[in-house]
């Protein structure tokens, strides 16, 4: 199996010295541990309410889901490319130097993109997020306009029942996803992934 | 200490349409992880606040906080991968040297070739050479080296383990945290407020029908 160089410290040092896919697996490798640890340093902030961490550490577990296969995706291309156009014009250690550069810029070119990417396929995702936290707040008698709603759970606990906002200054601007999604950016250092 | 001039393997011509793709010197930084990951650092530094800046959806304020804040955070990543990369390098180094030099003798050599400061195949001049030691002696050696014994790849393969070990603790870990430490005294300083949502005075709006609610304010 080729995963079997992987399990001793010297199959790993070996694949690393051959340096074919050092920027790929670099890349990759930090963006899994961030999809990790930020989400979990993220839910682990006391200074914000519980459905803003949610939903940030979501975002950004998201953010890495999509880097991770955008940076193997253009690494491949660019190499594939790059190999069908010179395979038979240069020598053999010329080549490995072309399938190594080009699999370099093919990760530079992914580290550009995945913004693009992200704000393509982000939003679309966290709407739907968005909405599943409401249903959730909406089935348990709470107001989804509400960023908190304890103090309306607390002060209701004897009798459970839809608050109904009369008043029309009182009722809140219901936050649009972009609000969250800049006000839960805005709230931390770890923004957008890797 | 004499220079060891560099053969022909060491300078590839190449033939047909020259291109910067086939160049030895782009192949040594792109084999590299501390280059890649330093110059992706870079890329991201550059892309992500423009990006936050072409947002046409958000607020112009808050915009600029967050593509202000995202390159700080950036920069942030850039600096402490850059600090703390040539440790890492060292260390992956000193395991090579304590996990494979005792079983393969041929490692053990290149290790006292290296401590001995023995003249080896270089592009460096002698003065230039003689100031390297350890891990940058070894990955000035490899270099040059042409074609590469199994033996150097599995040094040069454990810096890189290193390199790779201080990216992941350098991006994932330290970042975050200094970051939540620093970025709000330095967005301050330079005079860039997160904008606040106006709080809706719970007390006047509240009716006799309907609960209180509680007032709505975007936490910092």
């Amino acid at each position: 199996m080729a995963f079997k160089k992987f399990t001793s410290l010297e199959g790993i040092c070996n694949y690393f010295g051959k340096g074919e896919n050092a920027a790929l697996v670099v890349t990759t490798t930090v963006a899994a541990f961030k999809g990790i640890f930020r989400p979990t340093f993220t839910l682990m902030d006391k200074k914000q309410d519980p459905e803003s961490k949610q939903y940030a550490a979501f975002r950004e577990l998201l953010t890495e889901v999509i880097a991770i296969p955008t940076y193997i995706a253009f690494d491949k291309i660019s190499k594939w490319l790059t190999t069908s156009v010179y395979k038979n014009n240069v020598s053999e250690g010329q080549l490995k130097n072309i399938k190594v550069t080009s699999g370099f810029i093919g990760v530079c070119i992914a580290a550009l993109a995945i913004p693009a990417i992200c704000n393509v396929l982000q939003p679309p995702v966290m709407d739907a997020f968005k909405k599943h936290q409401n249903s959730k707040k909406t089935k348990k008698g709470l107001d989804i306009n509400l960023d908190n709603n304890s103090a309306v759970i607390n002060q209701s606990k004897t009798v459970i029942q839809k608050p109904e906002i009369t008043n029309p200054v009182a009722a809140t601007k219901k936050q649009s996803a972009m609000d969250v999604y800049l006000m839960t950016r805005n709230s931390s250092g770890m923004r957008v992934g890797n | 200490m004499t220079r060891i001039q560099p053969t022909n393997t060491s300078s590839i011509k190449f033939q047909g349409n020259g291109n910067f793709l086939a160049k030895q010197g782009f192949a040594n930084f792109a084999e590299s992880m501390g280059g890649a990951i330093i110059f992706t650092t870079v890329l991201r530094a550059a892309s992500r606040p423009a990006f936050i800046y072409a947002d046409k959806t958000a607020e112009p304020e808050a915009k600029k906080y967050s593509a202000a804040k995202e390159l700080l955070y950036q920069l942030l990543c850039l600096c402490i991968t850059i600090a703390i990369l040539p440790s890492f390098k060292k260390g992956g180094f000193a395991i090579a040297k304590k996990a494979f030099a005792e079983k393969n003798p041929k490692i053990k050599d290149i290790f006292e070739d290296i401590e001995s400061k023995k003249p080896y195949f270089t592009d460096k001049k002698p003065d230039e050479v003689e100031k390297l030691k350890g891990f940058k002696r070894f990955l000035d050696r490899f270099k040059n080296e042409k074609p590469h014994s199994n033996e150097t790849q599995l040094i040069k393969g454990s810096i890189e383990l290193g390199s790779l070990v201080g990216s992941i603790l350098g991006l994932t870990i330290l970042a975050p945290q200094i970051g939540n430490l620093t970025l709000h005294p330095i967005m301050k300083a330079i005079g860039l407020k997160k904008e606040e949502k106006p709080q809706v005075n719970t007390e006047a709006a509240s009716q006799p029908i309907g609960p209180k609610t509680n007032s709505v304010n975007v936490q910092a």
